[in-house]
């Protein structure tokens, strides 16, 4: 009788649930969303940034030249200046968003 | 009991995978479907005072497919592809400015105004992805209705679409203006500081 009422105890005491079975289910879950992630634009989208990026360590260097000593000199700002007027020049929004292929002519009236 | 959770785990692998397929096809173009695309369209036809002549009628179903094969489908790529072009510089710069922002501090100097910029070229990127996504929007309604059925519908799709083009213009210029104007003075506020350092350090 004793000994019976220990092992239902112990029956009992079972977890529903194994711990390598939630083990399972997460690494699945993970590996799909990886899966989903290497898929998808967005893994596109990080490459493109990092690739217009020079990422090294805590600090982002925009130029070779530039280092990361902790003081700006002129040059070195002068570098950067020159960096972000490059990237300026690719932005022209009235050329970029020209409304010509859908202005009234295009029908008429 | 494996079984139970062999299916559990194909289970949730089939939903998480349809759900990120549902996600990311939210994310490359909103859903837009035919029905909602003709009852919004129809509505904007009252906003904008469309009545087209008979005239006109037959003008705009003589020419809309070609519109919509020839201008309104590579319009939208283009858009997207601009679209992704403007985030990409913005965040170049962005980069670029925090670099500076971080060198001043460093330097014990003030960098608020570097700050300022990037809060600046935050918020407009905000406002360009949000016309940029209503202008998409119209543009996949005008491209999704049958314009041969729906002419009136479609030449209110175009107005709406020729309004929003603007706003996107506007946003974009907006950006354009912060990198231009705003953060040229403040990369000269920073040059006459520093040159004031290397003055004093000489």
């Amino acid at each position: 009788m004793i000994k019976n009422f220990f092992l239902n105890e112990e029956r009992l005491a079972r977890p529903v649930i194994s711990l390598i079975g939630v083990f399972i289910v997460v690494a699945a879950l993970s590996s799909a969303s990886f899966a989903l992630f290497w898929f998808s634009d967005t893994k596109d989208l990080v490459s493109s940034i990092q690739a217009n990026s020079s990422f090294n360590g805590d600090q982002v260097l925009p130029a070779e030249s530039i280092d990361a000593d902790g003081v700006l000199s002129t040059a070195e700002l002068q570098l950067l200046e020159e960096n972000i007027q490059e990237e300026s020049a690719k932005l022209n929004p009235e050329i970029d968003f020209d409304v010509t292929e859908i202005s009234e002519a295009v029908i008429g009236f | 009991m494996k079984k139970l959770w062999l299916f559990l785990i194909l289970a949730a692998m089939v939903a998480q995978g349809d759900v990120g397929v549902l996600a990311q096809s939210l994310v490359d173009r909103p859903d837009v479907t035919r029905q909602e695309a003709i009852t919004r369209l129809t509505q904007l036809i009252d906003f904008y005072n469309i009545d087209l002549t008979e005239a006109e009628e037959d003008r705009v179903i003589t020419v809309c497919r070609q519109i919509q094969s020839n201008n309104l489908e590579p319009l939208r790529s283009k858009t997207e592809d601009l679209a992704a072009t403007y985030e990409a510089t913005v965040n170049s710069v962005e980069l670029t400015v925090g670099f500076i922002a971080n060198s001043l501090r460093e330097m014990s100097e003030d960098a608020s105004g570097m700050d300022l910029v990037i809060f600046h070229l935050q918020r407009d990127t905000r406002e360009l992805q949000e016309s940029v996504e209503i202008y998409q929007r119209v543009l996949d309604e005008v491209l999704i209705i049958d314009c041969q059925v729906f002419p009136e519908a479609f030449t209110a799709g175009l107005t709406e679409a020729r309004e929003r083009a603007r706003v996107v213009e506007a946003d974009a210029q907006d950006i354009k203006n912060t990198l231009d104007e705003e953060l040229s003075q403040s990369l000269s506020n920073v040059r006459s500081r520093i040159q004031a350092i290397e003055g004093r350090a000489q």
